[in-house]
């Protein structure tokens, strides 16, 4: 079962895994201030993120290929 | 499991923080109610019904945020991702699309194209699915797709499309007849292939797609920079097709075909149109000359 959030919101599905967005929008983890980044290696804005994968600490843009790569990964 | 840090959460919040939008207590909430967190609200930190729970989470009292957190901690362990509702709609259609069609045609090429272009390949097949079947619908556009893949791949994600919407790499067209061809001759061929397939795709010398807002004389323009790059990089094909979608592209097509016949006496092409695709089949050994 899926929790879903609406774009707005994002700040409240960040700070229940330690996350904060630095004051250029990306996202970043509370205790050390490293970005958190995609499966790619990229850093991710707040205002793109598209999911917190199931049972992982994967963080997903939401870019077409970072979503394909997501359904792949599920497959 | 999760369900009970759910209900945990709400009777933290408490009833006068709760609106109840069908006439029932917490307990009675579905197991497998919708759960959304949004932002606007009158005050309120949730509003509930049998089958959807909606959370406030800027109105939790400092005390029911910590009951939150691990909802949405465990959630995301136990039973799911926690996903943007715009992204859940566009992963659903995603999750869609012919797999067997993908699969197949990531399979012939595995090996054969670099993991760059495997990955390129395989997002633009999802992108062609979605395209074929309107009932598969994503947030943004075709357009604004491409150019996520654009910029995740580099410009040339933009012909590696036209050449999937094209057909060019299904069962019996040009990739897979590609391979077939330099299998024939004498050398290693996966090698071989690989460095084609990077020349054809670098210097886009199978194709060149017409757009709408393109004249008769960027066409032509654009023709004889391909035969130019055929005599330069001297591909294992002796053709270049131009293809269009739509009326207005089928006429540039025509126009530049009929000024470029006035200009080049041998010059050399025939019909080769797929469904409502226009493809006129150029020779450049018969344009301006020089051996092939």
């Amino acid at each position: 079962m899926e929790v879903k959030f609406e774009r707005e919101a994002v700040e409240h599905m960040l700070e229940p895994f330690g996350r904060t967005v630095d004051e250029d929008g990306y996202i970043i983890k509370e205790d050390t201030g490293e970005y958190q980044l995609n499966p790619d290696g990229d850093r991710i804005k707040a205002e793109d993120l598209a999911m917190v994968e199931h049972g992982s600490d994967i963080f997903v843009d939401d870019s077409f290929g970072s979503l394909v790569e997501h359904v792949e990964r599920q497959r | 499991m999760v369900f009970e840090y759910l209900t945990t959460l709400l009777n933290a919040l408490g009833p006068d923080k709760i609106v109840f939008g069908d006439d029932i207590s917490i307990e009675e909430i579905d197991e497998n109610a919708e759960v959304k967190v949004k932002t606007e609200s009158q005050d309120k930190g949730a509003h509930v019904t049998r089958r959807e729970v909606i959370l406030y989470p800027s109105q939790f009292p400092r005390e029911a945020y910590s009951h939150y957190a691990t909802y949405i901690q465990q959630t995301k362990v136990e039973t799911g991702a926690v996903k943007r509702i715009d992204a859940s709609k566009d992963t659903k259609s995603l999750e869609h699309v012919d797999y067997d069609y993908i699969d197949n045609t990531i399979d012939f090429y595995d090996g054969l194209i670099s993991e760059n272009y495997i990955s390129l390949l395989r997002k633009t097949l999802y992108l062609h699915e979605v395209k074929e079947h309107p009932e598969l619908t994503l947030t943004k556009s075709i357009d604004e797709n491409k150019r996520d893949l654009a910029n995740e791949h580099g410009y040339e994600a933009y012909y590696v499309t036209h050449l999937v919407s094209s057909g060019y790499f299904d069962e019996g067209r040009f990739f897979r007849e590609l391979y077939e061809n330099l299998s024939e001759e004498r050398g290693p061929t996966d090698e071989q292939y690989w460095d084609e397939f990077e020349k054809i795709i670098g210097e886009k010398l199978i194709a060149i797609f017409v757009s709408s807002d393109d004249t008769a004389y960027d066409l032509k323009t654009s023709i004889k920079s391909g035969v130019a790059k055929h005599y330069m990089h001297r591909p294992p094909f002796n053709f270049i097709d131009v293809c269009g979608m739509g009326y207005k592209c089928g006429l540039t097509i025509d126009q530049a075909l009929e000024e470029l016949s006035n200009d080049f006496d041998e010059m050399d092409y025939e019909d080769r149109d797929r469904g409502d695709e226009r493809v006129v089949r150029i020779y450049p050994a018969t344009i301006g000359g020089g051996p092939f």
